[in-house]
């Protein structure tokens, strides 16, 4: 009697086990099937890749999850089944389960009614957010005493095919990790200067669609930037400096890697960066001979990590971030399969957190197009988190930090100085901007301060930059001040110069080689400044949002080849910047003689034919990237 | 089925007019889209036709 029972209860439970186990199974494959058909139906990373190479994003991706997850769950089912209140236990598995099934259902649900109708749960009030909270929990509740009493048999007839598709799955894995460990083993920052000696504490200060034009430096009628005139007076002002790109994103990677766009092919959400580019870069050069390096910004358009930017990091918002050796080889065999997972678990979670009112970082897409105040990292919770993290002074520390009260169309809540008389405020008005502008110099004031009074400014190169113009302007000349430790004269280079060089410059200046695959030339330390030469070229691109008349609606490029979603390319040499519009083939000519002014000048024939051989030159030399023109 | 053609409709005639220079990370395409609705309108058909078939077959075994 006593055994038949026994039986007849490890039965029972065997039979509660294996259906959790194919409950898990099923919904990880059905959660990883619904975000890839989410990512290919619109722009996104996976645009760039082959069908091959998504399909095996997909597939390793669940197989990552099934060998991490799968394991766990035995093992919880093994520890909870040794313990009274059995049947309890198998509850709270169903239970956990349950509510991820309810939470993929919600998401998904959510993200249907806003691509279908632009309705989501931001345009919902809290209650109606408590509401669905406590559908999700009763729903998930009740569901889960449906599976522990009988539904659980339901799941069991799904065991065969559970089983084979998670043998397919697991097979193609194994083959990719084979295959893959052979490949990226090369890839690596190969830093040859490591003798150990004291670094200087770095600053990386930029503020986004910044105008050198707008600032009192540069000779603007308004006193904008008072502090920034007083610390450019014992610093390197460059008068004709200029972006790679023409967006945040590429812009702040391409500073970060020190790679121009067009060869890392970053330019805008969602490119990221892949392959090697996401292990080669500035970070991991600093880290490697012992940096702290701190990165502030929005956790979106300049975040290393949306942007896959891998190690190096050590601390991203106040968030420390993995850098350890076993990451990183792991990340290199499973680059885009983590990001994928990790882009997709990042989605869940705003979501989530935002139903329990723990985060409005959903916000902040409506935030940068309406102006919707969100308390989510504004410049002042950027500012403090940088002013903490100089205060803890792990030296040597790269402090990056990226601030967006300056950009525009709205531009958040600057202190009134020009616009204090104001009720009605259009987009890009002009006086908010120069408040905006004034606001941004007193924070940058409040580095400065801070790194004065922690004994710190004496050791610590500081630049200042922006990352585009005023409305992704790439044709003005854009503010590049520098400061180098002990500096106490000003020094003016009037020769052209290029964002991209800051990233070499900053080796230059720290005594590390630079290395081969870093683009650009050094503008500073004292000694590089006479080597910058007059006749330099150098090329800038953009991308935008093409507006699509059928869908009214704005979309992103289509970003395979010829152009991978660039939309302008244009070539910056001596006193012109002849652009070329990539869709339409037309070319247009600048005078850039007053870098703050640049005026549409008439073609003349030979010097157009001039500047398209030295950008075509430019491209088949670096990038293989061909060009139409209907010159 | 009926249900796919009014959300289509619905979709059509509620489709954004504003015109913004970013592209919103969080909406899907109409692949997407067509995905999502099938499974709902799967698992709507199924769950009001389960409890008819079911029906159906215990008045054969009575039978």
């Amino acid at each position: 009697m006593y055994f038949t029972l026994k039986n007849a209860c490890k039965e029972k439970f065997s039979a509660h086990h294996k259906s959790q186990q194919i409950y898990l199974v099923l919904l990880l494959f059905s959660a990883f099937l619904l975000e890839t058909t989410f990512e290919i139906s619109k722009v996104s990373f996976l645009s760039r890749l082959s069908i091959k190479e998504v399909f095996l994003i997909m597939v390793n991706s669940i197989a990552l999850a099934v060998i991490l997850l799968l394991p766990v769950l035995i093992l919880i089912q093994r520890l909870t089944s040794m313990f009274a209140f059995k049947n309890f236990f198998l509850y709270l598995i169903y239970l956990f389960l349950t509510l991820v099934l309810v939470i993929i259902s919600f998401v998904h649900i959510d993200t249907f009614l806003y691509s279908s109708f632009q309705i989501d749960i931001t345009d919902f009030s809290p209650l109606f957010h408590k509401i669905i909270l406590f559908l999700m929990l009763t729903s998930s509740f009740f569901i889960s005493f449906l599976l522990l009493k009988n539904w659980h048999k339901g799941l069991l007839r799904f065991k065969r095919t559970t089983s084979v598709v998670v043998l397919i799955i697991l097979s193609v894995f194994v083959t990719s990790l084979l295959y893959r460990g052979y490949i990226t083993s090369s890839w690596s920052v190969n830093i040859s200067e490591t003798k150990a000696k004291k670094y200087p504490n770095i600053v990386l200060f930029s503020t986004d669609g910044l105008n050198a034009s707008h600032m009192s430096l540069y000779g603007y009628h308004r006193k904008t930037t008072p502090t920034i005139d007083r610390f450019a007076s014992e610093s390197i002002v460059y008068t004709r400096a200029y972006s790679n790109a023409g967006n945040t994103r590429g812009t702040v990677i391409s500073i970060l890697t020190g790679k121009h766009p067009l060869t890392t092919m970053l330019l805008y959400p969602p490119d990221i960066l892949m392959g090697r580019d996401s292990f080669e870069h500035l970070p991991a050069i600093l880290s490697s001979i012992g940096y702290y390096w701190i990165d502030i910004g929005d956790g979106i358009y300049t975040s290393p990590r949306q942007c896959n930017l891998v190690g190096g990091i050590n601390n991203e918002n106040g968030y420390e971030r993995e850098t350890g050796v076993w990451f990183i080889t792991f990340k290199k065999l499973f680059n885009l399969e983590v990001y994928f997972i990790s882009d997709m678990l990042s989605r869940y979670l705003d979501k989530i957190s935002f139903l329990l009112g723990r985060s409005q970082r959903l916000l902040y897409f409506k935030q940068m197009i309406h102006g919707i105040e969100t308390e989510y990292l504004t410049d002042e919770k950027r500012l403090k988190i940088a002013l903490d993290k100089i205060r803890e002074k792990r030296e040597p520390f790269f402090l990056h930090i990226h601030m967006m009260k300056t950009h525009g169309p709205k531009f958040r809540n600057p202190k009134k100085r020009y616009a204090k008389d104001k009720k009605i405020i259009e987009d890009w008005d002009i006086d908010v901007y120069d408040d905006a502008i004034y606001t941004m110099d007193s924070y940058f004031g409040e580095i400065l301060t801070t790194l004065k009074r922690e004994g710190l400014y004496e050791n610590t190169l500081i630049i200042f930059h922006t990352d585009h113009g005023f409305k992704w302007d790439t044709l003005s000349a854009l503010p590049l001040i520098v400061h180098l430790p002990g500096q106490k004269e000003q020094v003016i280079i009037d020769q052209p110069v290029q964002y991209l060089d800051i990233t070499p410059s900053i080796l230059s200046y720290i005594g590390v080689n630079i290395p081969e695959w870093m683009e650009g030339e050094p503008i500073f330390p004292i000694k590089n400044l006479k080597e910058i030469k007059k006749e330099r070229a150098f090329i800038i691109v953009e991308t935008r949002g093409i507006y699509d008349r059928k869908a009214k609606a704005w979309v992103k490029p289509y970003i395979g080849p010829p152009y991978y979603g660039l939309t302008t390319i244009a070539l910056l040499k001596d006193t012109y910047i002849y652009k070329v519009y990539l869709e339409t083939s037309e070319t247009v000519l600048y005078n850039i003689e007053n870098p703050l002014r640049p005026l549409e000048v008439e073609m003349d024939k030979k010097t157009v034919a001039e500047y398209k051989k030295a950008l075509e030159s430019l491209l088949d030399n670096n990038y293989k990237l061909e060009l139409n023109t209907n010159d | 089925m009926k249900l796919a053609i009014v959300f289509l409709f619905l979709q059509i005639l509620l489709m954004p007019s504003k015109v913004y220079a970013y592209i919103d990370p969080g909406t899907g395409g109409i692949l997407y889209q067509i995905v999502v609705l099938a499974i709902g309108a799967v698992a709507g058909i199924w769950l009001s036709v389960k409890g008819i078939i079911k029906r159906l077959f215990k008045k054969r075994r009575d039978e």
